[in-house]
C-alpha cells in the first residue's frame, strides 16, 4: 500500500464526511468522474463505513446486562439521584474535595477572586514563589518551595519560606492516572489556588486562580465565586476520576514518592 | 419538567447511543454494558457542564473510560502475558451471538481493526464528531485524523475485499 493509496483513501474518506474544503471536494469529484477505480474505491470505504455503523449497532438486540439495565431502571424510577433538593443535580468531585478541607481544616474566610491572569512563565526556580507567577502549564522544579510542599506536605499542613504560605487543600488521582494536589499560596500581596499534577519526571501546574488575600486572615482560602474560581472548579471537573484521597492514602503517597500504580485506577 | 427530571430523561435518551459507541469501542456486550454503565454513574456524580451536550459528554467520557482500561490491560499484560494469550483467545456468547447477524469475513475485519483507527472511526461514524472536534479530543492535528479514518475505512474495505 503506497503513501499516493492512503492519501486518496484519506481524501475520499473525508469527503464522505463532508470535511473537504471547495476545492478540494471539486477535485475529488473530478476523479471520480474520470476515474473508475476511484469511484469504486469510494464505494468500498462508504461500504466500510456502514458496516461499521452496523457493527456497533448489533448490540441493540443483544440483552443488557444486569447491571445497566438495573441503572436504568433505578434511573427511570427517580432512584437513582439523590439530591439535596430537586435543584441540585449532582455532586461535583471538587465540591467533595472542599468538603474534606472543611473537615481537616478551620477554614475563618473567603477572599474575593481577581480574574487570572494570562502571565505565562513556563519554568519556576526556586525563587519564584510569588503567587502571581504560576500559570497552566508550568513545571514546577523539584528544588523550588513548591515543589517540595507538592513532594512532602500533607494536606492540611502548612509550609512558610520565602514569604509565602503554602498550604495542600487535598489531592487525588486524575482520570489519566496522575496523582494531583489542590495547593493555596498566600504572599503579603496575592493569594492563589493551584491544582498541580505529576507527570512523568515533575509536577505541572494544570489550573491557577489568583485573589487579594483575605484581609487579617493568614493563610485562608475559601471557594469565591469569580473567574479565576470557576476555572479551578472546571479544571477539576475535568481532571478528578474519583473522590479525593483520604489522609491515610495520601500519607501512603508522600511516602512512596507519588508513585501512583496506575491500574488501581 | 424539573431539572432534575431532564437531567435523568436526557441520559435515558443518550443511553442507546453510548451502548453502540462503547460496543463499537470494546467488541463485547458486556464490557460495552459495563462501561455505559460507569459512564452513567460519571455522569450522575459529577454532573455536566452546562455548555455540553449530553450525548456528546458521555461519548467522551465513554472514550476516556476505555483508554482508561486500555493502559490498565497494557499493565497487566505487560505483568502476566500467559493470562492476557488466554483472554485472547476466549469467544464470548456474544460475540458469537453478533457473528451470527452480520456476515463474518466484515465482523473479523471491523474486530481485527488496530485501537488507534477503531477509536477515531468511533469518534466520528458512531459519535458523530466533526475532524475539528474530534482532534482536539485526542489532541492530534485534523491531518492526523483524516488519514487515521481514511486508513480505518480502508483497511475494512480491504479486508472483507467488497468488490473481489
Amino acid at each position: 500500500m503506497t503513501d499516493m493509496t492512503h492519501d486518496i483513501d484519506a481524501r475520499l474518506s473525508a469527503y464522505l464526511d463532508d470535511e473537504l474544503s471547495e476545492a478540494d471536494r471539486q477535485k475529488v469529484e473530478a476523479l471520480l468522474i474520470n476515474d473508475p477505480e476511484i469511484a469504486e474505491r469510494l464505494e468500498a470505504l462508504a461500504l466500510a463505513d456502514s458496516d461499521f455503523a452496523d457493527y456497533a449497532g448489533q448490540i441493540d438486540e443483544m440483552p443488557m446486562s444486569e447491571g445497566l439495565s438495573g441503572t436504568l431502571d433505578r434511573l427511570k424510577s427517580g432512584a437513582a439521584v439523590e439530591p439535596e433538593s430537586a435543584e441540585i443535580i449532582s455532586f461535583p468531585l471538587w465540591k467533595r474535595g472542599l468538603r474534606f478541607v472543611d473537615e481537616h481544616r478551620a477554614i475563618a474566610a473567603g477572599l474575593v477572586v481577581a480574574a487570572m491572569t494570562a502571565t505565562a512563565l513556563p519554568i519556576l526556580t526556586a525563587h519564584d514563589v510569588a503567587p502571581e507567577r504560576y500559570n497552566s502549564g508550568s513545571m514546577v522544579l523539584a528544588s523550588s518551595d513548591l515543589g517540595e510542599v507538592l513532594r512532602t506536605t500533607a494536606s492540611g499542613e502548612t509550609h512558610s519560606d520565602s514569604g509565602a504560605e503554602y498550604a495542600p487543600q487535598f489531592s487525588f488521582i486524575s482520570a489519566s492516572g496522575e496523582p494531583c494536589r489542590v495547593v493555596d499560596l498566600t504572599s503579603a500581596s496575592e493569594a492563589a489556588r493551584l491544582i498541580a499534577c505529576q507527570r512523568a519526571d515533575h509536577w505541572q501546574v494544570e489550573q491557577a486562580a489568583y485573589s487579594e488575600p483575605a484581609q487579617g486572615v493568614q493563610n485562608t482560602f475559601q471557594t469565591a465565586s469569580g473567574p479565576g474560581s470557576e476555572a479551578i472548579e472546571h479544571a477539576l471537573d475535568e481532571l478528578m476520576a474519583a473522590a479525593p484521597l483520604s489522609l491515610a492514602e495520601e500519607e501512603q503517597l508522600i511516602e512512596a514518592g507519588w508513585q501512583h500504580e496506575t491500574e488501581d485506577n | 419538567m424539573s431539572r432534575k427530571t431532564q437531567f435523568e430523561a436526557e441520559i435515558l435518551e443518550a443511553v442507546p447511543h453510548v451502548r453502540r459507541f462503547a460496543y463499537s469501542l470494546t467488541r463485547n456486550a458486556s464490557d460495552a454494558d459495563d462501561l455505559t454503565q460507569t459512564v452513567i454513574e460519571r455522569v450522575l456524580d459529577k454532573g455536566v457542564p452546562d455548555d455540553a451536550q449530553m450525548k456528546k459528554w458521555m461519548f467522551r467520557i465513554c472514550r476516556n473510560l476505555w483508554i482508561d482500561g486500555l493502559r490498565a490491560r497494557k499493565v497487566r499484560e505487560t505483568a502476566a502475558p500467559e493470562l492476557a494469550e488466554n483472554a485472547g483467545t476466549s469467544v464470548s456468547s456474544e460475540q458469537v451471538a453478533s457473528a451470527n447477524m452480520m456476515v463474518a469475513d466484515t465482523q473479523r475485519a471491523i474486530e481485527a481493526l488496530p485501537d488507534v483507527y477503531r477509536e477515531v472511526l468511533t469518534i466520528i461514524a458512531i459519535g458523530g464528531a466533526s475532524y475539528k472536534d474530534a482532534a482536539s479530543q485526542l489532541n492530534v492535528p485534523i491531518g492526523t485524523i483524516m488519514s487515521r479514518v481514511g486508513r480505518a475505512r480502508a483497511m475494512i474495505a480491504d479486508k472483507v475485499g467488497y468488490h473481489d
